[in-house]
């Protein structure tokens, strides 16, 4: 195969990859429109509060909201607007949705970046470094990714504030002020991402230790290290992409925990509010914005695989 | 660390190279880890239906006088805010936690099993849309799923069972999907289609227990998971009403008195760990014995 | 025959051994080997599975890992004591001094890099100091050296991109790329189609022809006595024997050398045959042409004793590739018929159609065109409802057993599928009698297959097949994953079967050997279509088909040395 067909097929794989991120996205957009049209109590409730039997107020709402309109028309200015990064006003906050989003979004990015690499830069070394070790030290390992994978975040994020915070008083045990008040919540965080990644990695490493090409790259006498970076790493990546879906999940997942356990500004706290107080608004585009970020990554995640891994360019494939 | 072997010139002395250990054998040739989780397991049990018979008394009574007591004989694990006895509460806390983390496996098994079937046995079009609904709904956090069940249909066990078994259905349905696949193209289905068996009694026979086997150890480990699921979403104030003790809650609670005292913390962590901790244990040794005697 | 420099010795063994470290204390896989290889000379180790050749060839390398402990009297390395090495030494030993090919240039070149980079690499390794274009030039001169036409080309693509062959070839461009003394070829064209293997073959002589020290391992004397100036047999970590080819081949001196060369399959039929029985081929040469020809009948055997049981005509398959215009061939207007008490090879190269064409003739697959006859009722092209009943009547042993049982079964349970119409009462009598069918004591029957040998698997295999009473057995492979001693006590097992029970045999193999050990009339596939088809002796003798004259010659034979 020629490099140029190659290239076709890498744009071949990105326009299906993209035209799948659409319909998942509709379909997510589409499942919480008809969840809010199930939820039991009406969206006006919500609005009027302690307002709820003033007389005219309710038809006003109803009017303003768009809910006298057919199911159908309203289920289109709804994908209208969303497609237009319009959320409407929050509720509650009586503030654009997406002005609200948007600025809770930087701490969220923030942590979830700083354990996702941390995590990243852990597993590398420890995969690196003691992958076909002695049984001993695979055992230590494994006993220590079994429990940063048991260990509930919510728990670890406690303990640490109690020793950390308020026993000897190093970090913040709140808030988002400083690279110090990030250190107790990334490490939270990367330490169940860690967990799995390492022992899909070490897994994976394992392997692949045992198949002939490695016994061929030894004998041309190149280094352990170049070995495990250049022949090991890169297998290990591709087997470890394919969960990078699931690590997305708890990533998210535990970014939302460990903002209420330190009390940080983020996604997490906006969407627990928003559903303290029924504000849907808010909730779509939490969950608009979370299946974005997930369909964006996947793919991108979809292209380095083809990247790294030559057979799954193949076109018979 | 080196792939070197030790060479020793000449001579018939003792190899010197490392001694490869297997796992030690305790007790009746189970490990102590197995050991353990079963008495977790047992403990779990006995909380769940009898919890009287573990010495806790009355979860919800309150007592102002003392509050935030530190562990003590009467209270074993200390006393809450409002003077509730710890121990009793997180006892009767494995009625919410383990319970729905049981409820949301089983749901997530069914409902798993039936698309993963479908997915291998129902053509190339529903094996692609259901293998991309496995991949967003592995990819969605449960937490999320909880929260929009949570905002559609209210609070409660069951909502919480299945919000969070809705984030396992992929697992399921990807294993019983692959197995199925590989099963079905095995030589030794193409043996019993050779003998001129009926392909109902080929599932019957050979496909259905060389599948139920691997889902059943996976779902002893995804029980821990839901667990540690379903307690991190009532920590944030998604589960069961209050004052129902689910572990996650008590931890919640423990946080905001955590200047004070460190026992509301530890000790509902603590029973949150054990539980994971055993049924994983339990689980990934069924697997390795599973597959040892399968290969060895 | 190249000329061999005795000055000085690449390598100097002395009292090998290497043990294993295991639960149960050390395991000794090598015991006491002691050669020398000089340049321009080729030695080779021989010997059945678990005859520690491999670990040989890995002690020479330093690569055992930590769990071997390798001890020796004397251990030279182009004239460095390898006993002092520590892992720098051995580093620069390998590729430099001394390079290694394995079997299976798929997995043996890493997969996510391209041949070109691993070609790099070795160069690199070996301490080569050039500049990034001078490497360029220098992959692709070595690529061309080892015979890949469009070495720029190969150089960018990835070892699945390429031919069995052109990989195999990459991988010794790898080996050899760091100028080594010495190359280690571990089982180099074991996976390899006959043709290929001969190409492969040549390329190893060449490279000897440059001076370099072959140490060459393999469980094919055929290959051996092509190419070794030295041969040593082995067998449980031993060597029982070494001498020139000649001497160990013409006139072995142990038992177990003179099992192995008479095990190999085909040695009486094959090459040897085509002289002895030229004469007989020529006067049944009509015969055999007028069966090459594919589109005709190939009714072949028609004097066999009993009337046609199965008849295929017109068969072919096609499969609809996505995004390919025109559908893939899997097979092309293939005719044949088998008899009972007969045996019918079916030859041919991987991609040849032969997997394919069994599975259509056992109803496992149904012809895009074309039909199948079982004793002249409908055999294709029904509903499965009205074949089950007959089902019982054909039966398939595959190449692999273990994969051919249920996981969960029990030796018993594996057997008892194929008793599952029987009247209980019977059964245990049945099963009784299979087993003393296939020598296989009774003792077996509570046993996993897992517990059980390579051949006695294979035995269960038979045994469970013949279990259901069949009138043709279809064997796939069946002996290919067996060492050469049992395979042939396999094949010898099959050929009583087909005269006790006057069973009809269908024996699809990649080994023409193997065919020849088996059967009494062949069919040779290639790309899907019939190019040769008559008795064996015919088409072996006098091949009429320049593809099969290809494959014939191709193939290793122990008396050409």
């Amino acid at each position: 195969m020629t490099r140029n067909s190659q290239g076709i097929v890498l744009l071949r794989g990105v326009i299906r990859r993209l035209a799948g991120a659409v319909v998942v996205l509709w379909a997510a957009v589409t499942v919480t429109f008809i969840g809010i049209r199930a939820m039991p109590g009406s969206v006006e409730d919500v609005v009027l509060g302690i307002h709820a039997n003033e007389p005219g107020l309710r038809e006003q709402v109803r009017s303003s909201l768009g809910l006298d309109q057919p199911v159908l028309v309203q289920y289109f200015q709804y994908l209208g607007q969303i497609m237009t990064g319009d959320f409407g006003r929050s509720f509650v906050l009586r503030a654009d949705v997406s002005d609200v989003v948007f600025s809770q979004l930087g701490p969220t990015l923030q942590l979830a970046g700083a354990a996702l690499l941390s995590a990243l830069l852990a597993v590398w070394i420890i995969a690196v470094t003691t992958s076909g070790g002695s049984p001993r030290t695979e055992r230590v390992i494994g006993v220590a990714e079994l429990l940063a994978i048991c260990l509930p975040t919510f728990w670890v994020g406690s303990l640490l504030i109690i020793w950390f915070s308020f026993g000897l008083k190093w970090f913040p045990a709140s808030g988002a002020d400083g690279p110090a008040a990030l250190v107790l919540p990334t490490i939270t965080l990367l330490l169940p991402l860690a967990g799995v990644l390492s022992q899909f990695m070490r897994e994976e490493i394992g392997r692949q230790l045992r198949l002939p090409y490695i016994v061929s790259a030894r004998s041309r006498g190149i280094s352990e290290f170049r070995l495990r970076n250049v022949h090991l790493v890169p297998h290990a990546a591709v087997a470890t992409l394919t969960v990078a879906g699931t690590l997305f999940g708890s990533l998210i997942g535990g970014a939302v925990i460990v903002e209420t356990v330190f009390g940080r500004p983020g996604i997490g706290r906006v969407a627990l509010s928003a559903v303290e107080s029924q504000d849907t608004p808010v909730i779509i585009a939490v969950v608009v914005l979370i299946t974005t970020a997930y369909v964006v990554i996947s793919t991108v995640v979809d292209l380095i695989a083809l990247w790294i891994d030559p057979r799954l360019r193949e076109e018979t494939v | 660390m080196t792939a070197q072997p030790s060479l020793i010139p000449g001579g018939e002395r003792a190899p010197k190279g490392p001694v490869f250990r297997p796992e030690r054998p305790g007790l009746g040739g189970l490990p102590a880890s197995v050991w353990a989780s079963l008495a977790v397991a047992v403990v779990l049990v006995l909380a769940i239906t009898l919890p009287g018979a573990l010495g806790a008394g009355n979860p919800n009574a309150t007592d102002p006088l003392l509050s935030l007591m530190p562990p003590s004989a009467q209270h074993w694990f200390g006393t809450d805010e409002l003077g509730r006895d710890l121990y009793s509460r997180v006892v009767y806390g494995a009625r919410y936690s383990v319970v729905i983390g049981v409820l949301a496996v089983l749901f997530a098994v069914v409902v798993g099993g039936i698309l993963g079937l479908l997915a291998a046995l129902g053509g190339r079009v529903l094996d692609e849309v259901l293998s991309r609904l496995f991949d967003l709904l592995s990819a969605f956090p449960s937490i999320l799923m909880a929260l929009l069940f949570a905002t559609f249909f209210g609070r409660g066990t069951i909502n919480l069972a299945l919000a969070v078994g809705i984030a396992i259905i992929p697992a399921f349905g990807r294993i019983i999907r692959r197995q199925a696949l590989a099963i079905r193209d095995s030589d030794f289905v193409t043996a019993a289609v050779t003998f001129g068996e009926t392909r109902f009694r080929i599932v019957l026979r050979h496909v259905m227990p060389n599948v139920l086997t691997s889902v059943l150890l996976l779902a002893a480990i995804e029980v821990g998971a839901a667990i540690l699921t379903v307690s991190g979403i009532s920590f944030v104030g998604l589960g069961p009403e209050r004052p129902a003790p689910e572990w996650g809650s008590l931890l919640a609670e423990g946080r905001t008195v955590a200047s004070y005292g460190w026992w509301p913390t530890v000790f509902p962590g603590l029973a949150i760990v054990a539980t994971i901790l055993a049924c994983t244990t339990l689980g990934r040794y069924l697997q390795r014995r599973l597959e040892r005697r399968l290969t060895a | 025959m190249t000329v061999v420099d005795h000055s000085s010795p690449l390598l100097r063994v002395r009292g090998l051994s290497v043990d294993y470290a295991s639960s149960a204390g050390p395991v000794r896989a090598v015991s006491g080997v002691s050669f020398d290889l000089y340049p321009g000379e080729c030695v080779a180790l021989v010997g059945e599975s678990g005859s520690g050749k491999t670990t040989v060839g890995r002690a020479l390398l330093g690569l055992l890992g930590s769990t071997a402990t390798v001890r020796a009297d004397h251990l030279e390395i182009a004239g460095g004591d390898a006993l002092g090495f520590d892992e720098r030494a051995w580093r620069s030993v390998r590729g430099g001094t001394m390079g290694l090919v394995l079997q299976d240039a798929l997995v043996s070149l890493d997969p996510l890099r391209s041949i070109g980079q691993e070609v790099a690499e070795a160069m690199r390794a070996s301490g080569k100091k050039l500049s990034r274009a001078e490497r360029k030039t220098a992959v692709v001169r070595r690529l061309e050296a080892v015979g890949l036409p469009d070495a720029a080309t190969h150089a960018r693509q990835h070892a699945h991109q390429l031919s069995g062959g052109q990989r195999q070839r990459a991988l010794i461009a790898t080996a050899v790329a760091g100028d080594p003394r010495i190359l280690i070829a571990d089982e180099p064209t074991t996976a390899l189609d006959v043709t290929v293997q001969r190409q492969v073959i040549e390329l190893l002589r060449e490279e000897r022809a440059q001076g370099l020290g072959l140490v060459l391992i393999s469980h094919d004397l055929a290959v051996v006595a092509e190419i070794a100036d030295k041969v040593l047999v082995m067998r449980g970590g031993e060597v029982l024997e070494q001498g020139s080819p000649a001497e160990v081949l013409a006139r072995p001196r142990h038992e177990y050398t003179r099992a192995l060369i008479s095990a190999v399959p085909g040695e009486d039929a094959g090459a040897g045959r085509a002289t002895e029985t030229s004469s007989i081929a020529t006067s049944e040469a009509p015969s055999a042409a007028l069966a090459a020809d594919a589109a005709l009948a190939v009714d072949v055997g028609t004097d066999a004793t009993t009337g046609p049981t199965l008849t295929a005509r017109g068969l072919s398959v096609a499969y609809r590739v996505p995004g390919a215009s025109e559908p893939k061939i899997g097979l092309d207007d293939v005719s044949l018929t088998v008899h009972r008490g007969r045996a019918l090879g079916i030859v041919g190269e991987s991609g040849s159609g032969k997997s394919t064409l069994l599975r259509v003739l056992l109803a496992l697959q149904q012809p895009t065109e074309g039909t199948v006859h079982l004793d002249g009722e409908p055999w294709s092209g029904i509903a499965e409802a009205k074949r089950r009943e007959r089902r019982p009547r054909l039966q398939l042993v595959a190449q692999d057993p273990l994969s051919a049982f249920n996981p969960r079964f029990d030796v018993r349970q594996v057997l008892g599928e194929a008793l599952r119409r029987m009247p209980s009462a019977d059964r245990e009598r049945r099963t009784a009698e299979v087993l003393d069918a296939v020598s296989l004591p009774a003792s077996v029957l509570g046993r996993h297959p897992l517990q059980l040998s390579g051949g006695q698997r294979q035995r269960i295999a038979i045994a469970r097949a013949l279990a259901a009473e069949p009138e043709i057995l279809f064997c796939d492979e069946a002996v290919s994953a067996l060492d050469v001693i049992v395979q042939a006590q396999i094949l010898e097992l099959l050929a009583r079967l087909k005269r006790e029970r006057d069973l009809g045999i269908v024996f699809v193999s990649h080994d023409l050997g193997v065919i020849a050990e088996v059967c009494d009339d062949v069919i040779v596939l290639k790309g899907g279509s019939v190019v040769e088809s008559g008795p064996i002796d015919a088409v072996y003798g006098a091949p009429q088909h320049p593809y099969t004259q290809a494959l014939l010659a191709a193939r290793p034979v122990l008396g050409a040395a």
